[in-house]
This record gives structure tokens, sequence and C-alpha cells, in this order.
């Protein structure tokens, strides 16, 4: 009795502790990518991410409204958020004019540097007649325009003003789309992280406020539509929250419904909610312990994964039935064996999915493992004390045991699985595997649909596809990078190419500021500056009191002086400095992919990179490495059933309901031509190891009673159906996948077992 | 009899009849008097003659057109030597060069804050008076008989910065001659002459404006109506 309370305290304790213990991640990228992986995108990703999660992308439409009127609100509402708390900034240019000066005063000394990619080529034809006509043309204009100051400032370090051309040739690179002039759009930064959903749900509740405040005063003439990484973070978690209380209620619901049904006692539901409690618990703080986190898809996955631990209370309950004290335990002692077997072969068949390389599912095995060892350790050690405890006596009402009088004999034993195997083989090369693992997260199309909108107003750049660039040292990247843009600059002149944020000229390798440096000194000489000096006399220039035109000796431009100018906020988010190399990337707007594959291939160090064609890539990789995995976890558990029953028959027998519910579920994927991803592999793997156990538990028939033990067995898989069930009323269509693969496998693999069992078992129970 | 004395006396008569108010003896204008009518209360148009000496130019640059200055808008019409627009609001200043069909805009970060002419924008659009000004500027006023000066020297300025700002005029009028000196010597002189005011003005300055409509960045020329 004292461990009855003891084991009570203790799983209070454990689930408190979990609770407060365990923090959940939600982020993808955490379930697609492990920690250490080399891989430089997956670093490139984490680079960027910081930053560009905290960023807001917020449009007001003002359709119908005066431009002044709608200057004026944009500028209030600007005011009244950057007063918040929680945001750190708000900017629609990149630059403020100050930024802009400073930047041409910073580059000014280096624009010999930063002529050209080509600069054997493009450096001479600056000083042809007409070239230098119009720098001087440029000059003047600038001198007699609005800010001579900085004209003059830049004069010094650069006679030719090559900065002003230089300026503006980068923002054509910028090229914002065709302004919509229904819509003002700006940029806003948090200060908290963007994965930090109950930070953001805040902020965006400030901004909805004060943006409605402020329309209210201006007669309601406006709208706000608003995206970001943050925006989809806490969308995901408020329908994972209503996933959680609808399926978590749905199959609570109906399992107590059943479990009350089938045991006519509340005392034995509690049981068994206390031994799921104590399960769960320990599932979760072991993977806490290993992995220092819990993803919120290994809270999803594992939570309902978990429920196969039910088997072993189920059975361990049925065995004893109304059994008291040292009876009870004897009685559970006896199925012992049996739920460790079976219990080994589901771990087997989740370590073998660990093997994919899929870190989530890494995770969801260290998680449903745990869960699964303790449920089996609570069950022979704490499951008789704790019935003692609640007066548990178990007499289930449910009685389907006329269903042991269906089994086949050995020729309908080989029709049936001719018949199956065939449906399955037909059916089964239909299956139309699916990579694409946008499943995994809630659909969002609303929301992608408005992040691509206000996308398309604000930037030309496409999302989740650039170039990526890697290098041992930033010179080496730096000159791949430019190789890069040659390709690139061709490929825009081809139409193949929109738009693309580049590396150069804002910084470039040595190399090549040297080659412009040594195409400048070679191409000014005291011809070309006597014609300069002409030129500028032509047009009206005091050349004596002008900068002279030299040679270049000015030191080259450093990069790290370059991120501690106003546009190091810009590279930041396009370098990446690691001790073993930097990473680069140059975003791209509207491109032909093939075109810029074609382009890339023989740059080394270089690639395209398209976020979801890698998660798509690495999907099918895993799932092809999975069911590689899967098959050897099949055979592994073959020979362990095989050590188990001294037989090479036995073990095909009980692993048969199993394979044959698999074969079905297979041919009915091939028939509904539904797409089948990863998802539905755990789902198929969560099947064939429930009906293992099942097989295991008939064959084994412990108890000695196969009527007793088929009971267990009907009580199991009617209960699982009906959870796995349940996460068919969930919005997210990863659980959806679950509930349409797993409830039909386990009830299928159910009536497979006496069809296929029945009659074996009898001979076999004879035998041992 | 006429004797001498008595065609002496008349003609001091004539003359002291016909001798226009502003070279009779006046009181100078205060401080006061000529920020008021600096601060702009209704709109006028100006014809203008710029002269800028830029050592680094031969000659003296000169462009000449017309200026509009309502409570709202600064608009620059220059006509020689090419067809230019500076329009500046509150908010948004527009250079828009018709020729070679440039177009560009700057976002002011502070109401009518032109970058490089902060102190004549405060002076002509922003309440607030000189006290606003004297920490970055050295102001001195002088007013004689038939003039005002009033100059504002910056304390702090690199070397091609404007160092000196200096409006003056006629006493009991507005602005004729403003010049901006630069640190390095150079220097630019813009002459006025008052053309129109009041509805007159107003009607022009519209006119100017809606030219503006057809810009290439209507989201910032519509902005200026």
């Amino acid at each position: 009795m004292y461990r009855a309370w003891f084991f009570l305290l203790l799983t209070v304790g454990l689930a408190a502790s979990a609770i407060l213990l365990t923090s959940v991640r939600t982020d993808i990228g955490d379930f697609f990518y492990s920690g250490d992986s080399k891989d430089p995108a997956f670093r490139m990703t984490l680079q960027q991410s910081d930053e560009l999660d905290r960023r807001y992308l917020i449009s007001v439409g003002h359709k119908g409204v005066d431009v002044a009127t709608a200057r004026r609100f944009m500028g209030a509402l600007k005011r009244r958020l950057v007063q918040s708390k929680r945001v750190r900034r708000v900017w629609t240019e990149p630059f403020s004019h100050t930024d802009v000066r400073q930047l041409l005063r910073f580059y000014a000394p280096h624009q010999r540097h930063l002529y050209s990619l080509e600069p054997e080529r493009e450096v001479g034809q600056l000083f042809d007649l007409e070239s230098m006509a119009t720098q001087a043309n440029m000059i003047r204009e600038a001198l007699l325009g609005p800010d001579p100051s900085l004209t003059k400032s830049l004069l010094p370090d650069d006679p030719m003003l090559l900065t002003l051309g230089w300026f503006r040739r980068i923002g054509g690179m910028y090229k914002k789309p065709d302004a919509d002039p229904t819509y003002s759009s700006f940029f806003l930064e948090a200060r908290d992280a963007g994965l930090d959903t109950s930070a953001q749900q805040e902020l965006i509740r400030t901004l909805v406020q004060t943006f409605d405040t402020l329309n209210a005063d201006y007669g309601q003439r406006f709208t706000l539509e608003f995206t970001g990484v943050a925006v989809f973070a806490t969308h995901i978690q408020e329908q994972a929250k209503r996933d959680v209380n609808r399926v978590g209620t749905l199959s609570i619901g109906l399992v107590a419904l059943l479990s009350w049904f089938v045991f006519r006692s509340f005392r034995a539901l509690l049981c068994i909610g206390i031994l799921l409690c104590a399960s769960a618990s320990i599932a979760t703080l072991v993977t806490h312990f290993v992995y220092g986190y819990l993803h919120g898809l290994t809270l999803a996955l594992g939570a309902t994964l978990i429920g196969v631990c039910v088997d072993y209370f189920i059975h361990g309950m049925v065995n004893s039935g109304n059994r008291t004290g040292p009876e009870r335990q004897q009685a559970i002692r006896r199925i012992w064996p049996t739920l460790m077997l079976g219990g080994a072969t589901t771990l087997i068949g989740y370590t073998a999915l660990s093997f994919s390389g899929f870190p989530g599912l890494r995770q969801v095995a260290v998680f449903t493992g745990s869960g699964i060892i303790a449920a089996l350790a609570i069950t022979r050690f704490m499951l008789s004390d704790l019935m003692g405890l609640f007066r548990v006596r178990v007499c289930p009402s449910i009685h389907l045991s006329w269903l042991l009088n269906a089994g086949a004999g050995a020729r309908s034993r080989y029709v049936i699985f001719m018949v199956i195997a065939s449906f399955a083989l037909v059916y089964g090369t239909r299956i139309h595997w699916d990579d694409d693992l946008s499943g995994l997260a809630p659909s969002l199309e609303r929301l992608a649909e408005t992040d691509h909108s206000i996308r398309a107003r604000l930037s030309s750049i496409e999302p989740g596809r650039f170039i990526l660039i890697s290098g041992d040292d930033m010179e080496s990247a730096l000159q791949v990078a430019e190789e890069v843009q040659r390709r690139l600059a061709q490929l825009m002149q081809q139409g193949k190419l929109d738009v693309y944020y580049p590396l150069f000229p804002w910084i470039a390798s040595t190399e090549l500021q040297s080659r412009n440096r040594m195409a400048w000194n070679k191409a000014v000489t005291s011809e070309v500056r006597e014609r300069w000096e002409n030129t500028l006399t032509n047009k009206g220039f005091n050349a004596k009191h002008f900068p002279a035109l030299t040679s270049d000796q000015k030191p080259f431009l450093e990069p790290e002086w370059v991120f501690t100018s106003p546009v190091a906020s810009l590279l930041s988010t396009q370098v990446l400095v690691k001790p073993d190399g930097v990473i680069a990337v140059i975003w791209l707007g509207k491109h032909a992919p093939q075109a810029l594959i074609d382009s890339l291939s023989n740059i080394r160090g270089a690639r395209y990179f398209s976020q979801k064609d890698n998660i798509a890539r690495l999907s099918r990789e895993y799932r092809k490495k999975a069911q590689t995995m899967l098959i050897w976890g099949v055979l592994v558990i073959l020979i362990l059933l095989a050590v188990r029953y001294r037989s090479l028959k036995i073990p095909v027998l009980v692993l048969s309901p199993a394979a044959l519910s698999i074969m079905l579920v297979l041919g009915v994927w091939g028939i509904s031509e539904v797409p089948v991803g990863m998802l539905h592999l755990i789902g198929l793997l969560l099947t064939a190891a429930v009906c293992v156990d099942y097989g295991i538990f008939f064959l084994d028939n412990s108890s000695g009673d196969i009527k007793v033990t088929f009971q267990a067995i009907t009580i199991s898989a009617i209960t699982t159906a009906a959870a796995f069930g349940s996460l068919g009323a969930a919005e997210n269509p990863a659980l959806q996948a679950l509930a349409g693969t797993v409830s039909p496998g386990v009830l299928a693999g159910f009536l497979l077992c006496p069809i296929m069992l029945g009659r074996i078992g009898t001979g076999f129970r004879d035998m041992n | 009899m006429i004797t001498n004395r008595t065609i002496l006396i008349s003609l001091l008569l004539h003359v002291s009849v016909t001798t226009p108010n502003h070279l009779q003896a006046a009181s100078p204008d205060t401080l006061g008097d000529v920020l008021e009518r600096m601060r702009v209360k209704e709109t006028r148009q100006y014809r203008y003659l710029e002269t800028r000496v830029v050592r680094m130019l031969v000659e003296p640059w000169k462009a000449t057109g017309e200026m509009f200055i309502s409570p709202h808008h600064l608009v620059i019409s220059q006509q020689f030597p090419k067809s230019t627009t500076t329009a500046i609001s509150e908010n948004m200043m527009l250079y828009i060069d018709n020729d070679q069909e440039i177009h560009r805009s700057l976002k002011l970060e502070r109401p009518f804050a032109v970058p490089g002419m902060e102190p004549l924008m405060q002076l002509l659009f922003v309440s607030g008076g000189i006290a606003d000004l004297e920490e970055e500027y050295k102001v001195d006023f002088d007013a004689e008989a038939q003039r005002w000066r009033l100059q504002l020297a910056s304390r702090t300025y690199d070397e091609h910065d404007i160092a000196l700002f200096q409006v003056s005029g006629k006493t009991g009028q507005g602005p004729e001659v403003l010049l901006l000196e630069y640190a390095d010597g150079d220097r630019s002189e813009w002459k006025l002459s008052v053309h129109s005011r009041g509805a007159a003005a107003e009607q022009e300055l519209r006119r100017e404006l809606d030219k503006l409509k057809n810009c290439q960045i209507p989201l910032e020329c519509g902005s200026l109506n």
C-alpha cells in the first residue's frame, strides 16, 4: 500500500516537473536539422533567422484616400508603434539620408578598387572622350544641384565622382516592384526573438490595437495586413493549442467512455490515467534531459504513440481480473515476458526509424522508447499495488470471443495471404509518395497568400531561394561570389534573372581590388590626365582647383571596415563568418532555376539553394532511409522472435496479422491515390508495432485462457483505434494522416489475429 | 520779387515733398519685425536670380526662375539655364530635372528640415522664433534706416558645409537677398523680387503643383498636393 501511495506522489511530482521544467520549441528547422549540422545552408538559415525572425512586414491599404492624408496616417502609425517597448525600430527605406551621405563618403576613397568585375575591359573605357564628358557633366550637375557640399566632400578622394555612378548601380540592383499607390508598406523589428510566441502575440495585439485606434480617428478608411516569421509561429502555436484541446478532449472522452463501457469502473479508468500520466511524464523528462528541449512535433507525435503503452496496462488489468493481492501479482508476472517481448519489438521498430537520419524522429524515438520502457516497468512493479489501492476489480463487459471461431485453416491462410499480398502488389505500386513536408505544418494558405502579396509590394526578392557561397576564408568566398555575379549579370541580360542582392560592389576580394587598381594605374597616363583637364575646362571647370587624376595608392577596402559602416545591417544577413570558413548568400529575384543551376555548375563553392526544394530533398532522403531501416527492423524482430520461439515458422506466423494489415493499408493508399509522406510511414510503423504485439500476446496466451487474452487484445484494439481515430478531428494534416493510417490498420490487425492465428494458436499453446 | 533765397527754399520744399518715403528718415526694423515678416502667412510668388560662385567653376553660374512660398510649400521653378523643379512640403522634398527626366525624392526627417537649409526653413515655416536656432547658430541682426540684415553663422561645420546664412531686405519689407557662404569660399546668392501675392500667387502655385502630377514618382509627387 505504501508503495502505491509513494507511486501516486511520485507521479504527481513527475507530472509537475515535466510541466514546469520542459521547454518546447516549435521551429520546424529544429525538427529537420541537427544542431551540429555542417550544412552551410542550415548555418546560414540560423544566422539569418534571428534577425529576420524579428521582422514584420506591414502593409496599410488606403484606397480612395488622398495621398497627403495617407502619408499623415502612416507617419502617425509609425511614431506610435516605435514607442512600444516591444518594438526596436520601424523603417521603410534601408538607409536614411544621413546613412546615404555616410555611405558615399565611406566608399569614395575605394571607388577605383570597386569599379568593375571586369576591370581590364571596363576601366579603360572610362577615359575615352565621351565617357569623360559624361562624368564631367555629372560632376557639374552634382555641384550645382541641391547638395553641393556632399559632392565637394567626395571629389578629393574621387576626382571623377565615380561614387555617384556606383551608388546608382547598386540602387538599380535593389529595385522594388512598381509601387501600388493604394498601399504603403514598412518594416518593423521586434525586440524579442521571433519564435518567442508569447512576446510576439503581445506585439501583434499592440500593433492591431494601435492601428485600430488610429483608424477610428481617420474614419476607418485604412486596412492592415502584416506578415513575418512570428505571425506564422503564433498562428501555428494557436492552431496547435486548438488541436491539443480538441483532440485531447475527444480522445480522453472516447477512451474514458470506452473504458467505462468495458470496465464499468471509474476506478479502473483512474488507474489507467495515473499510469499513462506517469509514463508520459517520464518520457518527457528523459527526452528533455537528453536534448535540453522538447519539440512540439515530438510532443504531438510522441503523445499519440505512447497510446501503445495503454495496451500493457489493459493486458495487465484484464489478466488480473478479479484477483487480489499476491494472485494478482502472479497473474501479471505470468504475462510479463510476453509484454516484454511486445515492448521489445516496438522499441526495435522505433529505433530503426531513428536511424533514418531525421533528427526529429530520433527525438520521437527517445520519447516513445523511454515511455514504453516506463510503461512496462510500471505494469510489472506498480500495477498490482495501484489496483489494490483503488480496489480495482476488472470484469470487462466486452466479449468478442466468438471471433476465435473464425480461425482459418492452412489452405485458407495461404489464400488470404495471396489475396491481400496481390492487392498490395497491384495497388501498392500506385502509391504517390509526397515529400513536401508542408503537411507537417498546419494549413497556412491564407497566411501564405497574405505574405506573398505583402512581399511582392516591398521587394522583388524571392524568399527561400538564393545562391549559397562558401569559402575557407573571406577572400576565397568573395572571389567565388564575384565569379557568381559575373554569371548572374549574363543571366540578367538573357532575361533569365530579374534582380539580385549582390555582395560586390559593397565588398570585394583583395584580388579584384588589386586588378581594378592595376587597370586604373595602367590607364591613367599623362595623356589621359591632360585629356581630363581639357574636358573639365571645356565644361567650364577651373581645372587647377580640381583634384588631380592620379594613380591609385589608397589602401584596399577591408571587409571588417564594411561591417562597421551603415551597410552592415544589410550585409549581416548575407555573410556569415565562422572559424572554419565563410558562408555568403546572394538573394535572388524572379529567375529560371535550371538556368541558374546550369550556370553555376562549374563554380566550386557556389550552389543554388531553394529552401523548399532542400526540405523536400531531405524528406525524400529520410523517407528512403527510413524505409530501408524499417526493413532491417523487421528482420531484427524476426530474429528476436526466432530466438524466443526457437523456430523460424512461428515468428512468421506471429508477424502475419501485422504484415497483412500493412499490406491492406498500402493497397488502400494506392487505390485512394492520397499523397503519402513521412507521417504515413510513422503511422504504418505504429500499426505494425501494435499488431505485432497482438500477434505475440495471442500466440503466447500467457494467462492460459485464450478468451481472457483475446478480451485484452480486443479492449486494446478498440481503445487504440478510438484514441488515434480522434486525431482525425485535428486541423493538422499530419495528425489526420496518423488517424487515417493507424485506426483502420490496428482494427485490421486485430481482426486478422484470430483469423490467421486462431487454429495455430491452439496447437502452439498445446505444444508449449 | 523772387530772390535766390526763395528759389532755394522752394527747391528744398519740393525735394522734401517729392522725396520717397524710404529716403526719408524711417525707424529701423527690429529683429522681431523681420522674423514676423519672414514667417510665411500667405502665398507669395517671387522672381529670382541665383548666382553661384564656385571655386571649381571658371565663371559664376547663374539661374533664374520663380519661387513660390506658401504656408505649406516652397517650390522653386528654375527656368534658366534649364528647367528643373524643387518642391518642398512638410515631409518631402522633390527634385525634378525635366530635361533629363531625373526625378528624385527625399523624405524629410522633421517638418521642413531640408538638409543644409534647416535654419532658413525654420524661419519661414516653423514657429518658435530664433531661440531654437541659437544653439547651433550665432545670430547677428543689424538694421539701418534703409536696410536690415540677419546673419546666422554656423557654430560647427565641415570644410564644404554652409558656414553663413545671410538674409537681407529693405526696411519695412521682406527678404530680398539670400546669401549662403560655404566654408570653402564658395557662395550662392539669391536675389528675390515679389511678383504676386495672395490669391494670384496661390493660383500660380497650384499650376506648378499640378505639373508634378505627371512625375515618375507619383506617390511622392502626389503627397505634395
